[in-house]
């Protein structure tokens, strides 16, 4: 039952991507729009409107910045196209379909799935811490923006900007390294724990 | 002034309301102290009321209650200005405020109890403007390096969505 899941979950993603990224319906603006609203609902409706917040706050501004780089070469008329602004609304419209479609796949594996799967151990285990700090990333992101947005350290300084965001990197990787050392050395507990209760 | 107008005040996607009695207007050297029982919203009130609304006037330097995880932003940010990175925590968040070249507002979530005696004189000295602390004591003595204390008391009944909030000058 879980293999047919999985195997029904990675069928939906190599569908969507075949057929929506680099297939036929690529270019349909229509079916993009209502894709996204389609996956806007189910997102909002399984994590809430936070969550939705969340993905807008993630995707918003790489998709404005696409428009306004499209608005951009299409009044300078770069290259002698004409299509720069429908083009760059395309991929407005695809990149968020794809984080959402990503994301909500991978949501629907669960570590009951992952643990009943027919996998040998160690895959099963790197998949678990996989699932693990990957779901924590989103958290760890906001919080560090957080508190580096909040220090006044830089101020004053050349690229300011950039340097606190190179410094939100930089604490995100080192925060994650450390959750995925504590979730392996926390499977290997449980494991050795089980072990001894057989 | 650190100031905060009286009146409910929404703490977004926490559930919480505070209804602070009195307006906050707390001049240049003086201190408050949060107190209320776990779970009456103090470091909420500070994350979602306090800093939102002070950030645009005051230059805050936050030590937040989950320091395993700021230890990391901290690290990173004494790197990136070319400092030593201290491997204790508490040696680590002293070195990340001194490095800061604001002494306005210093906020801390819990942090004193880390410290050791001779930290915390040197944190002392440091000398900010405005210094808010949260803790489950009361016990508000006077400090001599701040010229006015404040009391700020958190009252949650029965777990709800409403936290009563009241300000009390300590001396």
């Amino acid at each position: 039952m879980v293999v047919l899941k999985l195997a029904a979950i990675l069928l939906a993603l190599g569908l969507y991507f075949r057929l929506l990224v680099y297939g036929p319906w690529y270019e349909h603006i229509d079916i993009q729009a209502a894709l996204l609203i389609g996956l806007l609902v189910i997102n909002t409706f399984k994590g809430g409107i936070k969550g939705t917040r969340q993905v807008f706050g993630f995707v918003l501004p790489f998709v404005l910045s696409l428009l306004a780089f499209g608005a951009l070469f299409q009044w300078m008329g770069l290259l002698g196209r004409s299509d720069w602004l429908a083009d760059s609304l395309i991929k407005a419209l695809v990149f968020p379909n794809s984080v959402l479609a990503v994301k909500l796949c991978l949501q629907a594996i669960t570590f009951r799935d992952i643990v009943i799967l027919p996998l040998p151990n160690r895959v099963r285990r790197l998949a678990i811490v996989l699932k693990a700090v990957m779901e924590k990333c989103t958290p760890v992101l906001h919080r560090h923006r957080f508190f580096m947005d909040l220090s006044p350290h830089f101020e004053g300084r050349r690229w300011a900007k950039l340097q606190r965001l190179g410094g939100v990197i930089v604490a995100a990787y080192i925060s994650l390294y450390r959750e995925t050392e504590k979730t392996v050395t926390l499977i290997e507990h449980r494991r050795s724990y089980v072990r001894k209760q057989q | 002034m650190l100031e905060l107008p009286a009146g409910i005040h929404e703490a977004a996607n926490a559930g919480l309301r505070f209804h602070l009695t009195a307006p906050l207007a707390l001049a240049s050297g003086s201190l408050l102290v949060l107190c209320g029982e776990n779970g009456a919203g103090k470091s909420t009130f500070l994350e979602r009321v306090l800093i939102p609304s002070a950030r645009s006037t005051h230059r805050i330097l936050y030590l937040a209650q989950d320091m395993d995880l700021q230890r990391h932003t901290m690290a990173a940010t004494l790197a990136l200005l070319g400092q030593e990175v201290p491997v204790g925590i508490t040696s680590l968040a002293l070195a990340w405020i001194q490095a800061c070249p604001s002494r306005d507002t210093l906020i801390l979530d819990e942090f004193e109890k880390y410290l050791r005696p001779e930290q915390r004189e040197t944190l002392d000295r440091l000398d900010f403007s405005w210094v808010v602390k949260v803790s489950h004591l009361c016990e508000t003595r006077p400090r001599t390096q701040h010229r006015r204390g404040f009391r700020l008391l958190f009252e949650r009944t029965n777990a709800g969505p409403d936290v009563d909030v009241r300000l009390e000058q300590a001396w």
